[in-house]
């Protein structure tokens, strides 16, 4: 999940890689709210190359609803 | 002895970006803008602009309504944290397209407290003696200080200026009393990390550095606690109940940080100066562009007592009783 945390770190500098679980809530990531939120999806396209238009990010969400979202979307965020 | 303001003015560039022109960002994400701020556009100054330029119009607009001449101007405080250069004082170049060749003129640099800390050393000289006449401005150019990809920041702010000309004057009318604190245990919460003296430009690692950035939660709980404690605060040492108070002018920040301002303080939300909706956050300038707006729309008559209200970085906060 490389570069998924690489992701992550990029808009959350003080995010700390050794939290990262996929079970997570992004909301429990240092800085997240809803204008960062859409800084995340931008910085996914970004890495993945994948329209995350789709992507629906609420306060329940995980890094395995991201980790699912890329999947079907033929990415490996690993 | 009171300072008086004896006339306002402002001034936002010509340029005006709606919400929806910011196409660097998800269509589906542009709604949030408005939601979580209320800001659905911002004017952004031309490339021939600087923040001096902003401001000595702001200020020409000021002098001509008070009918007063730039070489009658005895100071210049200029508000700003988004300055021509890093030195000499933006306010220098002010000094020279007014024509205010009697005054001296400096910056101060609160961020989007600004304003009320240079209306305060204004107030000062004056009652000091040492001034008779302060042309207080306050003016930003945030949208070159901006990442344009940073959906956190980049939609909420916009430039302009706005500029307030103090007088002395014996009689009741004038600044009646300002608070004004600081707290640098929050110097981090906001802030353009490079370009000083702790990152060089040598040692900028990423673009990122460059830019304007702020941790938004913190910032609203910030300035909800503190810009409710401020004005409470300077009306207690004035023995003047909120009930008394006219009107208030915030710092236009965000529209849910001034409702829930009204809420805590319980003065109705009508009493509020609001043009963060137009403007977008102007940073120090917004409190001086939202005063000159409210007293041009005819909202203060003679008699009317004002608060002004200002939380930024620093962290710094404060507020201003003033008597019309």
């Amino acid at each position: 999940m490389q570069n998924l945390i690489k992701a992550t770190k990029a808009v959350f500098s003080e995010f700390n890689e050794a939290s990262f679980q996929e079970d997570m809530l992004l909301a429990e990531i240092p800085g997240w709210d809803s204008m960062n939120s859409v800084n995340f999806t931008l910085e996914l396209e970004s890495v993945f190359g994948v329209n995350c238009n789709a992507l629906q990010l609420g306060p329940n969400s995980t890094f395995a609803d991201v980790v699912r979202f890329l999947q079907e979307n033929g990415v490996d965020p690993s | 002895m009171r300072s008086r303001i004896i006339a306002t003015g402002s001034y936002v560039p010509e340029l005006v970006v709606l919400n929806e022109h910011l196409t660097q960002f998800p269509v589906t994400a542009l709604p949030l803008i408005e939601q979580k701020t209320g800001v659905r556009a911002r004017h952004y100054a031309a490339e021939t602009e600087s923040t001096s330029d902003l401001a000595a119009e702001a200020g020409r607009r000021c002098l001509d309504k008070a009918h007063v001449d730039a070489r009658e101007v005895d100071a210049i405080i200029l508000a700003t944290s988004s300055p021509d250069r890093l030195q000499p004082a933006t306010a220098t170049r002010v000094q020279h397209i007014l024509g205010a060749t009697q005054a001296f003129a400096f910056d101060i640099n609160s961020v989007c407290s600004g304003s009320l800390y240079a209306l305060h050393v204004a107030d000062a000289l004056i009652q000091h003696g040492s001034c008779r006449r302060v042309l207080v401005l306050a003016a930003e150019l945030y949208s070159r200080f901006l990442n344009p990809k940073d959906f956190s920041t980049y939609p909420y702010f916009g430039d302009g200026a706005g500029a307030v000309l103090l007088e002395t004057h014996n009689g009741k009318e004038g600044i009646i009393d300002t608070v004004l604190h600081s707290d640098g245990a929050g110097c981090e919460v906001i802030q353009i990390p490079a370009g000083g003296s702790m990152m060089p430009l040598n040692k900028v690692k990423q673009p990122a550095d460059m830019y304007f950035r702020m941790k938004g939660a913190e910032v609203f709980q910030f300035a909800v606690t503190k810009g409710t404690s401020v004005v409470e605060e300077l009306l207690a040492r004035s023995n003047i109940s909120v009930k008394e108070v006219d009107f208030v002018v915030t710092h236009q920040a965000n529209i849910n940080i001034i409702n829930e301002l009204a809420t805590r303080l319980g003065i109705d939300r009508s009493r509020f100066a609001v043009n963060l909706d137009r403007y977008g956050n102007t940073a120090a300038a917004s409190v001086l562009i939202a005063l000159d707006e409210f007293i041009e729309s005819g909202n203060v008559t003679p008699g009317h007592l004002g608060v002004f209200v200002v939380f930024g970085g620093g962290l710094s906060w404060g507020a201003s009783l003033v008597q019309f």
